[in-house]
């Protein structure tokens, strides 16, 4: 017999009921009636009037292991831990309990042997997803505790539904971690002038130790500087070196991890610098005096940036000498020395109107292909004695000119004739005016040229920029290694000059058209003279991104008072004006930020004038993505474990300390079972009811006299 | 020297004067200014120099003088123009004026001989106060040193057909002489008559006088294509050692 509980109340109830009759009835009819309860209650207590409670489980206690798989992880030993202690839990449990392994992220999914040997690569981190997934008795997880997605575990509607045993992995404190931030290159520098660099050292855990900063050109270091972190946060370190050789090159700037650092990505920049010597060298050999010869001379002789180095053969074998040697001015042409060995040190070389044979044998050229080969600018000039009238088919030079010579039309042809632009106007040595619409009307007023070769062709590998009756390449330019070469067929460029200024327009356009020819000859030209250093490559969404612009001017040296528009392109693709860059600490260096609220592709836009005057224009990107959240903060988050472990009622473990038995009973405890009810002899009321009930019986017999 | 010369003479004489071609091209041209009052004294002084020019250097040059005046195109296009004259003349129009300034400014070289007139330099000199009028002190003396003297031949002392002044004057613009003056007479040592014979006298008739007259004034000729060429310094201890300095 089973009774509820409800029972004994309805029991309890009735004996009340009889008492109170009992005494309200007659005497005979109330102690009848009192027996009779009496009876009743003994007959009740050998039938097992208690209650008793019996719960059967029905399987073994499923134990749900979830293992964060997130970056952070990553840090330190965490993941290394968090193995190890899985391994001992299964040996722990052994058969007493029936384990689930999940890895979970932003998701949660079931992992096997093979994967939980493998690091850890999330990107989020969502403990609440954990509570999702499976119905288990309890629940173990380990962690660093740095949740960073989704809602808050401690709101999850389900948390308080399992218990949750929290073992924590990590260092309370941040990991180590050391990111350049920052970098200022200049860009552009000189050979054998030390080239400055600065960036800010970001020491995210204060850590107090030391690093090193290199700066490696390839494999070779160019410079080392060692930084006491000394626990500062942002340590601004600035680095030299002196760049040995000419061109454009690569450089890494490298800081040596520290100890426990584990994201290294951020220790290394990447940056290019184009190495020019501090002045221009320019050999110009010039087969006669001419105008062209002069007026060209004079406009590289006034730069002050140019060392030019001129031969200008003043008499041939044919002439006549009136005078003995000794009232001439002439030297001996050193052929050999300049075009064998000094020609490597100089950056351009001009053949104007020049035939070598009279000077140097033919194998000399090949210096002068080597020397192009090796990053020099060669120019070849117009005139009877250029191209194959100079005897340079089949030779070194007529392999880089970026024309060929037809023998049968060859003849340099004295001709007046209108240039044109035969490329875009984008072109350097084409937009002369900065504008290609008003370049293209430049071009067309220009005076005209007198005198061209009808036999040169231009190679497939060349650029023809002008062209004569939509024909005869005029000006071409080709690559040839790290060099480029030019064939000017003409001699008359000093009419521009000339020609302009009688028309009161002065040299200006002539002047322009031959210094860009010299920078897009030596590639300084390649050079951007407004240049855009986002100061990170990765902006997170929401913050604001510093960009450094440094300007130059047309000899490429700092200015100081240039005007700055910005433009933001935003990853949706409008554009927006962005507030005037200010100079900051001079040398041609400006600074602003932008605001990147979008995750995407960012583009910035500067352009840089002066007195109404276009510098240049440049643009660059930065990627803004979503911040690394697991890279942010990476220390343990001891305070979130423990708090889901108590509102679960869980338990919370240090990494190493967990108590296996303590989980096992307490999952055992949520194992469903069958439970049973008696109404056992232990219940007390019984005896008490029936004790009074037996004593009133006795009391009326005796008052009343009932026997 | 003499016989040298003579030679050179002969086959001036030979060879037919001029020859026309189509175009200019390159080549170095002799423009002598036109303008109202005498402004060819020598008309025979251009096909000595033509030949002394092209038979001792490198130099390919028209073989016909230019004769401009301000206002013509082709000024622009002969970057040397030679501005001589005996007495003074009347003062150029303001456009004029405009264009020999745009002339200078486009990289123009004037050489200015004033034969030893002073009419004529005065007149040269109220002309060129009006090209530039901003010159404090328009002219100056070319040091010793300078291209000029060195540009092909090196000239031992300044001589023309008179010797008014032992040196010549410059007026630099851009960094450049631009104009240089000489009051020797330095067009006057080159006409011959038709026997080959000189014109003009020399004074005082030094020995070598007309030799350095000749290479001064082909080494004006010479600078106009050249430059500071024989400035660089590559030149310098060459020519220091042949000057015995």
């Amino acid at each position: 017999m089973t009774l509820s509980f409800q029972t004994v109340t309805l029991w309890l109830a009735a004996a009340v009921v009889l008492f109170s009759v009992s005494f309200l009835l007659k005497p005979r009819d109330g102690w009848l009636l009192l027996r009779i309860f009496i009876y009743l209650s003994v007959l009740f207590i050998l039938l097992g009037p208690s209650i008793s409670m019996r719960r059967t489980r029905t399987r073994d206690a499923r134990l749900g292991v979830y293992v964060d798989r997130s970056r952070s992880m990553g840090v330190e030993e965490r993941y290394m831990e968090a193995y190890k202690e899985v391994n001992r839990m299964k040996e722990a449990f052994g058969s007493a309990a029936d384990l689930s392994i999940y890895g979970f992220d932003s998701e949660v999914w079931s992992m096997q042997k093979e994967e939980l040997k493998t690091e850890p690569e999330g990107d989020r981190t969502d403990i609440s997803a954990v509570f999702d997934e499976g119905v288990y008795d309890a629940r173990v997880l380990i962690s660093d505790g740095r949740d960073n997605w989704g809602e808050s575990p401690l709101a999850h509607d389900r948390v308080k539904m399992t218990p949750v045993f929290t073992l924590g992995t990590g260092s309370r404190s941040p990991a180590p971690d050391l990111e350049i931030s920052g970098l200022k290159v200049p860009g552009f520098a000189f050979r054998g002038r030390e080239v400055e660099i600065g960036f800010k050292l970001l020491n995210k855990a204060s850590d107090t130790g030391r690093t090193t900063a290199l700066v490696r050109n390839d494999e070779k270091i160019v410079s080392r500087k060692p930084i006491e972190l000394g626990g500062r946060e942002k340590i601004p370190v600035s680095m030299s070196f002196v760049p040995e050789d000419t061109g454009l090159h690569s450089y890494t700037l490298e800081v040596e991890e520290i100890p426990g650092e584990v994201n290294l990505a951020n220790n290394v920049r990447n940056f290019q610098i184009q190495v020019n010597r501090k002045k221009i060298r320019i050999i110009y050999v010039a087969g006669k005096p001419s105008w062209e010869y002069s007026f060209l001379r004079r406009l590289i002789k006034s730069d002050p940036h140019i060392d030019l180095v001129t031969f200008l053969i003043l008499r041939n074998p044919e002439n006549v000498t009136i005078v003995p040697e000794n009232e001439l001015s002439l030297i001996h042409f050193p052929a050999r020395e300049m075009f064998t060995e000094k020609i490597y040190d100089f950056d351009l070389l001009i053949y104007d109107n020049f035939a070598y044979g009279n000077f140097f044998p033919e194998n000399y050229l090949h210096h002068i292909k080597e020397f192009v080969a090796e990053g020099g600018g060669f120019i070849m000039t117009g005139g009877e004695n250029s191209f194959l009238r100079g005897g340079y088919a089949k030779t070194p030079i007529g392999e880089i000119l970026p024309v060929t010579f037809n023998e049968n039309l060859s003849r340099w042809q004295v001709e007046e004739y209108k240039i044109e632009p035969a490329y875009s106007l984008s072109h350097p040595l084409l937009n002369i005016a900065r504008d290609e619409d008003l370049s293209r009307q430049i071009w067309s007023e220009m005076p005209s040229l007198e005198g061209y070769d009808p036999g040169l062709e231009a190679k497939g590998s060349a650029d023809v920029l002008m062209k004569k009756g939509g024909k005869t390449p005029i000006i071409a330019v080709k690559n040839y290694g790290e060099g480029r070469t030019m064939a000017l067929n003409a001699n008359t460029t000093w009419r521009w000059c000339m020609g302009l200024a009688g028309r009161g327009r002065g040299p200006h356009y002539y002047n322009r058209f031959w210094r860009e020819t010299i920078r897009y000859m030596i590639r300084t030209g390649d050079v951007d003279r407004v240049q855009i250093f986002p100061a990170r490559d990765r902006v997170n969404m929401g913050e604001y991104a510093d960009i450094n612009i440094r300007v130059l001017d047309e000899y490429l040296q700092p200015l100081d008072n240039a005007l700055l528009e910005v433009r933001l392109k935003k990853p949706s693709g409008e554009k927006i004006s962005v507030s005037t860059p200010e100079l900051t600490d001079g040398d041609g260096w400006y600074e602003t930020s932008v605001y990147a609220p979008d995750k995407g592709e960012y583009g910035i836009i500067v352009r840089a004038s002066l007195d109404n005057r276009l510098i240049g224009e440049n643009r660059e990107s930065f990627r803004v993505s979503e911040a690394d959240r697991e890279m942010i903060r990476t220390s343990l988050n001891e305070g979130l474990l423990k708090e889901i472990a108590s509102v679960s009622g869980g338990r919370y473990f240090s990494a190493g300390k967990m108590d296996y038995q303590k989980i096992l009973e307490r999952a055992k405890e949520k194992v469903p079972g069958e439970i049973s009810r008696n109404i056992t002899w232990s219940w007390w009321p019984f005896y008490i009811v029936l004790i009074t009930a037996l004593f009133t019986e006795w009391y009326l017999r005796r008052k009343r006299g009932l026997n | 020297m003499l016989r040298k010369i003579l030679a050179l003479t002969i086959i001036v004489i030979i060879l037919p004067p001029v020859y026309l071609r189509a175009g200019q091209g390159d080549e170095f041209v002799f423009a002598q200014l036109k303008f109202q009052g005498n402004w060819d004294p020598y008309p025979g002084a251009f096909e000595q120099m033509y030949y002394y020019l092209t038979n001792t250097t490198s130099i390919s040059m028209l073989p016909e003088r230019r004769v401009v005046e301000l206002n013509d195109k082709d000024l622009f296009y002969s970057p040397f123009l030679v501005f001589t004259g005996k007495g003074s003349y009347p003062e150029f129009s303001s456009d004029e004026l405009e264009s020999l300034r745009r002339y200078v400014e486009g990289g123009g070289i004037i050489f200015i001989d004033t034969c030893g007139c002073e009419a004529f330099e005065a007149s040269v000199n109220r002309t060129l106060s009006g090209v530039f009028p901003e010159e404090d002190n328009g002219f100056s003396k070319i040091p010793d040193d300078s291209a000029v003297f060195r540009a092909f031949y090196l000239v031992d002392y300044v001589a023309g057909r008179k010797m008014n002044a032992p040196y010549l004057e410059g007026m630099e613009r851009g960094g450049r002489i631009a104009v240089i003056k000489s009051k020797n007479d330095l067009v006057g040592i080159w006409p011959r008559d038709r026997l080959g014979n000189w014109e003009h006298e020399l004074t005082p008739g030094r020995p070598d006088q007309r030799k350095e007259a000749v290479k001064l004034m082909l080494n004006i000729m010479i600078y106009s294509v050249s430059g500071t060429y024989k400035a660089d310094p590559v030149h310098t201890p060459h020519i220091e050692e042949k000057l015995g300095r």
